[in-house]
C-alpha cells in the first residue's frame, strides 16, 4: 500500500503557495474535484487552515472544475485591491475586496457546482451520516441548517455536505460534497462555544451575507469523501430562540414538496428529479424539528437514527 | 486542408465528432481538455448524445467523464423542452392564416432530425413572408412579446438593413424569438431568392409550422456561418451542416438540388467553404467533385487560416495566441465587410463608436 499523501496542513505555506502559483492544487470534495490556482499568500494561509485535513494533490490528470483566483485589473491592483474568480477563463461574478478571497472562492465553487453538475439532483440540504445511516436536512436559508450540521459533525456525525444534497438518480445514494461549513453571523460564536474542537477560520465581516467564518471539516469526514450514503431520515430543521424540542412527523407528500422545491435544479431535470426525490420521500421517515438548543437537537437525531437501526 | 492541421486541443474533439469510437484511444488527461473545449464550443451535448448512445463507447469512458456527459444531455433536454414550450406559445399567438416557417434549431427539433440531438438552442428563429411581417409582429406584440431593441437606431438597423426584426421576448420566457423575412441580410452580397425558399416549403406533420426544403436548410446554415457570424466559436454551425448533409443527402439528385439552390441564393462560395471544412474536420461524406465554382486559391488559403483559428475552440482559461487574436479581428472585419456596402458600414461603425462613448459620459456626469 502506498503511504497516505500529505494533508494540506502537513505541507508548508511556501510549498502550497508555489503549487497554487504553478499548475494549481486539486481539491477533492467527493462529488467534484476542483483544480485551483491562486497567487495571494494571505488566501493560501487561510485555505491551508480550513482545508487542513484535505489531501495535498499537486499532479492529477483530471479535474471537474478549473478555477483561478486573480488580482484585480489596472488600478484595482493597488487602490482598494480586488480579487477575481474565473471558471475556465470566464468570470461570472463582480470582483470581491482582496481580503475576502476565501468567501469568494467558496461561493464561486458552490455556484459552479450548482450550474454544472446536472447529472445529479442538487437539493438545498445538509447531509450527514451516523453509524452507516444517512440523514438529509432540507431548509430554506436562515433556518440554522448549517449550524445544526456543524454541531452534528462536532458530536461525531460524518459530514457529507452542509449545502448540497447531491442525489445520484440512478443509485438513490447521496454523494459527499465535503466543504468547510460557512457559518454566518451569530452562528460563529455559537459553534465556538459549542465545542472546543471547532477549528474556525478568520471572520470575514461585511460580506453580502453578513459576517462569515468557515469551520474546517473533521479528518473522518474528509477521509470518507468517496463514500456515498443511503438516506434513512429526512428532517426539516427550524431554529427558534428558546423553543422546546419538538419533532413533528411529516407525510411523504409534505416531505416530497419540501425537498423538491428546495432544489437547485429540480425544474431542469424534470421527471428524473421527480422520481429520485419521490423515492427518498417514500423510503425515509420525515420530521420537522423545532429546537432552541443545539445539544438537544443533536441528541434527538442520534436517538431517532439508533431507534430506526433497532427496527431493521 | 488536412484535419491534423487543427490546433492540438481541438484534435480529440474533432476526432470524436467524426467517430465517437475515438474515445477508446483517449486518456483521462485528454478528457480533461476535451470536456472543457467541448463545453466552450457548446458541443458537449452533441458529444454526450453520441457517446452515451453507444454501449462500446460508454464502457470505454473513464470514471468522471460519463457524469459530465450526462449533465450535458440533461441540460440539452431541458433547453429542448423550453424550445417546445416557446413554440406552443407562438403557435397560439400567431394567426392561422400566416405561414410560419421554422429555421435552424427550431426546425431540427420539430422535424426530429439527428441535428437536434444534444444541441443547445439559444433562440427560436421564425420566418414569415415579407408582406406578412407586420401582421406577425403585431400579433406577437398583442400577445405580450416585447422588442429587445435599445433605441430608434437599433430599430432602423434591423428593419431596413437586416433580414430579421430586433429580438422579441415574452417577459419571463427563457428563449428569444427572431422573426425573419428571409435568410440573408438584405444589404449583403448574398441575396437569398425568396421565390425558391417559398416554393420549397414543407409542412411539418401534425403541426401548423413549415420548414425549408432540405437544400435550403443546408444553404441557410452555410450563409449563417460564413456571412452572418464572426466565425469565432462557431464550430457548432459546421456540426449542424454535417448532420444535415448526412441526413438529407442520400443520392446524386439531392446533391444536384443543393448546388442548384446555392447558386440561386448566390451562396455558392459559402456552401463550397462549408463543405470543405465539413469534409476536412468532420469527415462529412461529400462527393469528390463539387459542382460549384471554387474560390481563387489565395482567397481559399486566407479562409483556411481564418476559419482554423476562429472556428476551432481553444483551451479555455489560456490567453489566445497572437495569431488567433489577429485572426479574430480579421474575421470581425470580414463579417462587417460582407454584411453591408462600405459607405453604410462607415456610418454604422461611427454610430456604434459614438454610442459606446455616451453611457460613459453620462456615468461621469452622474458621479460629478
Amino acid at each position: 500500500m502506498s503511504p497516505a499523501p500529505p494533508r494540506l496542513i502537513d505541507v508548508t505555506e511556501r510549498s502550497l503557495l508555489s503549487a497554487l502559483r504553478g499548475e494549481g492544487v486539486c481539491i477533492d470534495y467527493g462529488a467534484c474535484r476542483v483544480r485551483v490556482r491562486a497567487r495571494d499568500p494571505a488566501f493560501v494561509r487561510i485555505l491551508r487552515d480550513v482545508y487542513r485535513h484535505f489531501p495535498f494533490i499537486e499532479h492529477t490528470a483530471f479535474a471537474d472544475l478549473h478555477v483561478r483566483l486573480a488580482r484585480g485589473r489596472g488600478l484595482r491592483r493597488w487602490l482598494r485591491p480586488t480579487v477575481r474568480f474565473a471558471l475556465d477563463g470566464v468570470e461570472p461574478f463582480e470582483p470581491f475586496p482582496a481580503s475576502d478571497a476565501l468567501p469568494l472562492y467558496e461561493w464561486g465553487v458552490n455556484w459552479c457546482f450548482g450550474q454544472r453538475f446536472n447529472q445529479h439532483v442538487l437539493l438545498h440540504a445538509a447531509v450527514l451520516e451516523y453509524r452507516g445511516r444517512g440523514i438529509v436536512m432540507a431548509a430554506i436559508p436562515g433556518s440554522g441548517k448549517s449550524t445544526l450540521a456543524a454541531a452534528m459533525m462536532l458530536r461525531g456525525f460524518r459530514l457529507l455536505s452542509d449545502e448540497f444534497g447531491v442525489l445520484a438518480p440512478a443509485s438513490g445514494l447521496f454523494l459527499p460534497m465535503v466543504k468547510p461549513v460557512a457559518l454566518k453571523n451569530r452562528a460563529i460564536d455559537v459553534i465556538r462555544g459549542f465545542s472546543a474542537e471547532a477549528l474556525i477560520g478568520p471572520v470575514f465581516a461585511g460580506t453580502r451575507k453578513g459576517a462569515v467564518a468557515h469551520l474546517a471539516p473533521d479528518a473522518a469526514s474528509v477521509a470518507a469523501c468517496a463514500q456515498a450514503v443511503r438516506p434513512a431520515l429526512v428532517v426539516f430543521p427550524a431554529y427558534r430562540r428558546g423553543a422546546a424540542l419538538q419533532l413533528t412527523p411529516q407525510s411523504p407528500e409534505q416531505a416530497f414538496a419540501r425537498l423538491a422545491f428546495n432544489s437547485f435544479n429540480y425544474a431542469l431535470l424534470g421527471p428524473l428529479a421527480f422520481h429520485a426525490v419521490a423515492d427518498v420521500a417514500q423510503a425515509c421517515p420525515a420530521y420537522e424539528l423545532r429546537y432552541g438548543a443545539l445539544d438537544e437537537a443533536v441528541a434527538c437525531l442520534q436517538e431517532r437514527l439508533d431507534a430506526q437501526r433497532g427496527l431493521c | 486542408m488536412r484535419p491534423d492541421a487543427a490546433p492540438r486541443p481541438a484534435l480529440h474533439l474533432l476526432a470524436l465528432l467524426r467517430d465517437a469510437g475515438h474515445c477508446r484511444t483517449m486518456t483521462l488527461a485528454d478528457w480533461d481538455a476535451t470536456l472543457r473545449i467541448g463545453r466552450r464550443a457548446r458541443l458537449l451535448g452533441v458529444l454526450a448524445d453520441r457517446l452515451l448512445d453507444r454501449v462500446d463507447c460508454r464502457a470505454a469512458l473513464p470514471a468522471p467523464v460519463p457524469g459530465h456527459l450526462q449533465a450535458a444531455c440533461n441540460y440539452a433536454a431541458y433547453r429542448m423542452q423550453q424550445m417546445r414550450m416557446e413554440l406552443r406559445a407562438l403557435d397560439a399567438a400567431l394567426p392561422r392564416e400566416i405561414t410560419v416557417v421554422l429555421l435552424k434549431g427550431a426546425a431540427y427539433v420539430v422535424q426530429g432530425l439527428p441535428a437536434a440531438r444534444g444541441r443547445i438552442p439559444s433562440d427560436v428563429d421564425l420566418m414569415v413572408r415579407r408582406d406578412e411581417l407586420d401582421r406577425a409582429e403585431a400579433a406577437l406584440h398583442a400577445a405580450g412579446w416585447r422588442s429587445g431593441a435599445r433605441d430608434a437606431y437599433d430599430e432602423r438597423y434591423y428593419r431596413e438593413w437586416s433580414h430579421e426584426l430586433p429580438p422579441l421576448r415574452y417577459p419571463g420566457h427563457p428563449l428569444e424569438v427572431d422573426l425573419h423575412h428571409t435568410i440573408a441580410p438584405v444589404t449583403s452580397r448574398t441575396r437569398a431568392d425568396d421565390a425558391t425558399l417559398l416554393a420549397g416549403l414543407q409542412a411539418v406533420p401534425a403541426s401548423r409550422f413549415f420548414v425549408l426544403a432540405p437544400a435550403d436548410q443546408i444553404v441557410h446554415a452555410a450563409i449563417h456561418l460564413f456571412q452572418d457570424s464572426e466565425l469565432t466559436g462557431h464550430l457548432r454551425d459546421l456540426v449542424d451542416i454535417d448532420a444535415l448533409v448526412r441526413h438529407h443527402l442520400r443520392d446524386e439528385a439531392g446533391w444536384e438540388a443543393l448546388f442548384a439552390h446555392a447558386e440561386r441564393h448566390r451562396a455558392a462560395r459559402l456552401l463550397w467553404y462549408a463543405l470543405r471544412y465539413c469534409r476536412a474536420w468532420l469527415g462529412t461524406p461529400v462527393p469528390a467533385r463539387i459542382a460549384l465554382q471554387a474560390p481563387p486559391r489565395l482567397a481559399c488559403r486566407g479562409m483556411d487560416w481564418l476559419v482554423a483559428h476562429c472556428c476551432l475552440p481553444q483551451l479555455p482559461g489560456e490567453p489566445p495566441a497572437l495569431s488567433t487574436r489577429v485572426a479574430m479581428v480579421a474575421a470581425r472585419a470580414r463579417y462587417h465587410w460582407l454584411r453591408m456596402p462600405v459607405s453604410m458600414l462607415a456610418l454604422h461603425l461611427a454610430h456604434k463608436g459614438w454610442r459606446r462613448l455616451r453611457p460613459r459620459r453620462a456615468a461621469a456626469g452622474g458621479a460629478a
